[in-house]
């Protein structure tokens, strides 16, 4: 059988230790190496491309979350945290398993073998079990915490944008292009995520399509005979649909 | 409810109105009337006293029936309180006098006539007395609610201040933990000492509850632990110098003031920056104000991920609770420093 090749994201030189400790005395496992951010992680990952990687999730500048969310191929990921709020997401990532740190070898071995479980039958079987969860995260999205940053990238390079920089967001099939200060950023996800997760003070969905920062508005203009634009500061004209113009009666108050 | 005659030294006032009571009816019959002074005095001391006798049970009257809130029963109540009262006064010092003063014809005659007048002063005498007493009782209700309410404020206070304390992060605990575990495999020594730093940093910080203050010595020694303790996690990233002069050391701080100002420097300095960070602690007296200097600089293009300062906003507050100041804490940030001033009160004795 073929080494399963591994790899650490941790920031934490003593977190990285054990595992690489707990790791050793796997003959089945090859350690290609150690990273401690995000940004070295996502670099290491698409010139090593590993099976397996050991990830934290709270790392300085790029979480562990915000890390796998730019990989295209993302491999068999074993969350390895002392936070134990970001299990759901975790799985809703399709991660493996979630170890809480500190976690026995006992505990790390049983991970472990469900990775080379996964590794071996390819990316298609284990996961699926984990499709469940879309109802529990739907919920989840409900009472989601506001997100203040996004990360995005460009070729090989990671943008971390905070979310007062974005002016506006367009729907594009599977992706989102958001509109910033220094440019368009195009990022894998949903407008339904970026209604729930955006402060709702601030942004509002005027169309399907179309979430907008309320103060980037210039003015919202009757266009045809029951239909509405908003018209941006700079020019930009964006539709607005029936229930996007009620949406914006109310928090705009006119 | 305390009695205003009974309890304390009320008695003492009531005395002195009763004894110029007494004066002034006694010298009406002598100097008017013209009765002898014994026949006066006789009266006057025996009608006045008697009074004096029954007024104070007046007082559990007023209190059982301020607890009534029916009106009617409580017109009912007095009207009938007060026949019975006057009733049995005059009666009773009519019976008395006119059996001591037996032979003058002209008292008697006096006592007979007197009769319904003693009956209208007497309704007067119990009005004025329950009037006093309402007084009084309303007096005292509106003392114990002041009472009870500053009372309720301290509880407010103590509790509010309990809940700025700077609280332990659990991720940080478990973090630690991890290093142990860690250290335990090759460096069971380092593994050692850094369960003892976070046993004193836990002990520490876990024991505070009933003690408000502390002096700034111990306060820097167990920052310095959890610095310590952090620093094994997080190796050279980690700097913390320190400079803090003799005379800071014995004065008093509310305990744990520092630790939230410590971790917010670890949190938005260390946990987001790749490169070094370096944190430093100084002390200075000034005038009446001891000066507290807490800088770190942190990496620019990180965007802290949720609201930033809960821990130094409860700061500030829990300064403005015991010293009843909002000018104690200030923020300031140059460039890639993040500043904070704390200001200590020396002068005074804090009241919390």
């Amino acid at each position: 059988m073929r080494k399963i090749r591994t790899l650490i994201i941790d920031d934490e030189h003593l977190a990285r230790e054990i595992i690489r400790t707990y790791l050793e005395t796997d003959e089945d496992i090859e350690l290609l190496g150690e990273c401690s951010d995000g940004f070295e992680g996502f670099k290491q990952i698409n010139e090593l491309k590993p099976d397996l990687v050991f990830l934290d999730v709270m790392m300085p500048k790029l979480t562990g979350f915000e890390m796998l969310e730019l990989l295209e191929n993302a491999p068999v990921i074993i969350f390895s945290t002392a936070h134990d709020e970001f299990a759901i997401k975790a799985f809703e990532k399709n991660a493996i398993d979630y170890l809480l740190k500190p976690y026995s070898q006992d505990r790390f071995s049983e991970a472990v073998s469900k990775a080379k479980l996964k590794v071996a039958s390819g990316l298609d079987s284990v996961g699926s079990s984990t499709t469940g969860l879309a109802s529990v995260l739907e919920e989840h999205y409900e009472k989601a915490e506001m997100i203040s940053r996004v990360a995005v990238k460009t070729g090989t390079k990671i943008h971390i944008i905070s979310v007062d920089k974005i002016r506006y967001l367009e729907a594009m099939d599977d992706y989102v292009k958001l509109f910033t200060e220094s440019g368009p950023f195009i990022k894998q996800n949903t407008m339904k995520y970026y209604e729930t997760h955006l402060p709702t003070d601030d942004f509002v969905r005027v169309h399907r399509s179309y979430i907008v920062r309320l103060k980037e508005i210039d003015k919202v203009e009757l266009m045809g005979k029951d239909s509405h634009v908003v018209l941006l500061k700079d020019g930009t004209q964006l539709n607005v649909s029936r229930s996007g113009y009620s949406r914006l009666k109310e928090v705009l108050g006119f | 409810m305390r009695h205003p005659i009974l309890s304390g030294s009320g008695y003492k006032l009531y005395a002195l109105i009763l004894g110029v009571i007494m004066l002034i009816h006694g010298s009406v019959l002598y100097f008017y009337y013209g009765f002898p002074i014994a026949t006066a005095v006789g009266d006057s001391v025996l009608y006045n006293a008697l009074y004096g006798a029954l007024a104070p049970g007046l007082w559990y009257i007023v209190s059982f029936a301020s607890l009534s809130k029916d009106e009617i029963a409580l017109v009912g109540t007095h009207i009938a309180a007060a026949l019975l009262t006057v009733f049995l006064w005059t009666s009773l010092a009519d019976f008395t006098l006119g059996f001591i003063f037996l032979g003058q014809i002209e008292y008697q005659e006096f006592l007979g006539d007197s009769y319904i007048w003693r009956l209208i002063i007497g309704v007067l005498y119990y009005s004025i007395t329950v009037l006093i007493f309402y007084l009084i009782k309303y007096y005292q209700d509106m003392q114990e609610r002041l009472n009870r309410e500053l009372e309720l404020q301290n509880l407010l206070k103590d509790s509010e201040l309990r809940m700025l304390k700077s609280q332990i992060n659990p991720h940080f605990i478990f973090n630690s933990l991890n290093s142990i575990s860690a250290l335990t495999i090759s460096k069971s020594e380092s593994a050692r000492e850094m369960v003892i730093k976070l046993s004193d940093f836990l002990r520490y910080s876990l024991g505070k509850d009933s003690v408000e203050m502390n002096t700034l010595e111990e306060e820097i020694k167990n920052s310095s632990l959890y610095l310590d303790i952090e620093k094994v996690r997080f190796g050279s990233k980690l700097n913390f110098e320190k400079e803090v002069s003799d005379a800071c050391l014995k004065v008093e701080v509310p305990n744990l003031i520092l630790q939230p100002l410590f971790e917010n420097a670890v949190k938005y300095g260390v946990y987001e920056s790749i490169e070094q960070v370096s944190i430093s602690l100084k002390c200075e007296p000034h005038d009446d104000m001891l000066h507290i200097l807490i800088s770190n600089n942190f990496d620019m293009d990180a965007m802290p991920l949720k609201g930033e300062g809960i821990g130094l906003d409860n700061v500030r507050k829990r300064l403005s609770l015991v010293y009843g100041r909002s000018d104690l804490l200030e923020i300031n940030q140059a460039e890639d420093t993040f500043n904070i001033t704390m200001k200590i009160p020396t002068n005074q004795t804090e009241d919390a």
